[in-house]
């Protein structure tokens, strides 16, 4: 797949397989949890990363982070997509989502901690993807990348109190959706089994 | 509650984190959960209350409250049989999220495309 070239550039192409390219799929992965599963849109940001590390490869400082390089190139490109859209008024009724606690819930229907056991990841990713636009990723800049409240902050340019709001939505709507999920495949012990 | 009686999750609980009971959370009131009361940390702090606790769940779990406030919150926690397991499940619910979420998704035709991008970038 690779083209003979001059000495220099093949250096560079083999030293950004070797670096770079082995975390095409953690990108990938990344692309798909921001865009709320979004293939073609999920591919793009990955080729688009790509290609602005390549084109920046010398910035690069060998044996440094690469992934954590690599996201942040990917988060940026996203982010800056992602506010030219929300620029507009924001069509998600916020009022209208669930943030019942499910621990109030759990700790009677579930005595034998099936929530955590049963669950496969597949659903977690699944219904991360489900939640709303500001939701989602808000989730996912905290939970899956780390980053502050601050950060996140400066990041999607809204208040702080806007992040904290929007955080403890995303994961008490997650944790509903998750909790649905298990009591639809049995794994909770409703209150009317016990009747 | 024996150890032989508490549920899996209610062990689990005890294992991620040392220093509690982790018993089930019931309606008893607040109590401390092993004998000799508080930690030292504990005796000049705030009291607040146990909806003040669950209110600050995740400010306290992402590390986002100031120290004073953390202390006040983890003195009310570790104390607390009532919030002591829901702060356990929240910090565990976090942790099941990262671990689910954060993974990487094969796309051999993206791996193509993107070596196809960087012929041409190479050819100039």
């Amino acid at each position: 797949m690779t083209s003979a070239g001059p000495t220099a550039p093949s250096s560079k192409r083999e030293e950004f397989e070797e670096e770079a390219l082995v975390h095409l799929d953690a990108l990938y992965g990344q692309g798909l949890r921001l865009t709320g599963g979004d293939e073609g849109r999920a591919e793009d940001l990955v080729q688009d990363t790509m290609l602005r590390a390549w084109r920046s490869w010398d910035t690069y400082e060998t044996g440094t982070n690469c992934r954590a390089w690599l996201m942040t190139i990917l988060r940026n490109i996203f982010i800056n997509d992602f506010r030219r859209q929300k620029s507009r008024p924001d069509p998600v009724d916020f009022d209208d989502v669930e943030e019942r606690p499910v621990w109030g819930q759990l700790k009677e229907e579930d005595p034998s901690g099936e929530f955590f056991d049963r669950i496969i990841d597949d659903e977690v990713v699944d219904a991360i993807q489900d939640l709303d636009d500001e939701f989602r990723v808000t989730l996912v800049l905290s939970d899956v990348d780390g980053l502050s409240y601050q950060e996140i902050s400066e990041q999607l340019g809204i208040p702080e109190g806007t992040v904290k709001s929007r955080l403890y939505r995303a994961r008490r709507r997650l944790q509903n959706e998750l909790y649905e999920y298990a009591r639809s495949m049995g794994y909770l012990r409703s209150e009317e089994d016990d009747d | 509650m024996t150890d032989d009686e508490s549920p899996t999750l209610l062990r689990r609980l005890k294992e991620l984190f040392s220093g509690g009971n982790g018993e089930a959370a019931g309606s008893e009131p607040a109590l401390p959960d092993e004998p000799g009361g508080a930690s030292p940390e504990c005796e000049d702090v705030e009291e607040i209350s146990c909806s003040e606790a669950a209110e600050k769940v995740y400010e306290y779990l992402d590390g986002e409250l100031a120290p004073e406030r953390a202390r006040e919150v983890r003195c009310h926690v570790e104390q607390c049989k009532r919030c002591y397991p829901m702060y356990n499940w929240e910090q565990m619910f976090l942790d099941f999220v990262r671990e689910s979420a954060d993974r990487a998704e094969e796309n051999p035709e993206l791996r193509e495309k993107v070596e196809a991008l960087l012929d041409r970038e190479a050819e100039g």
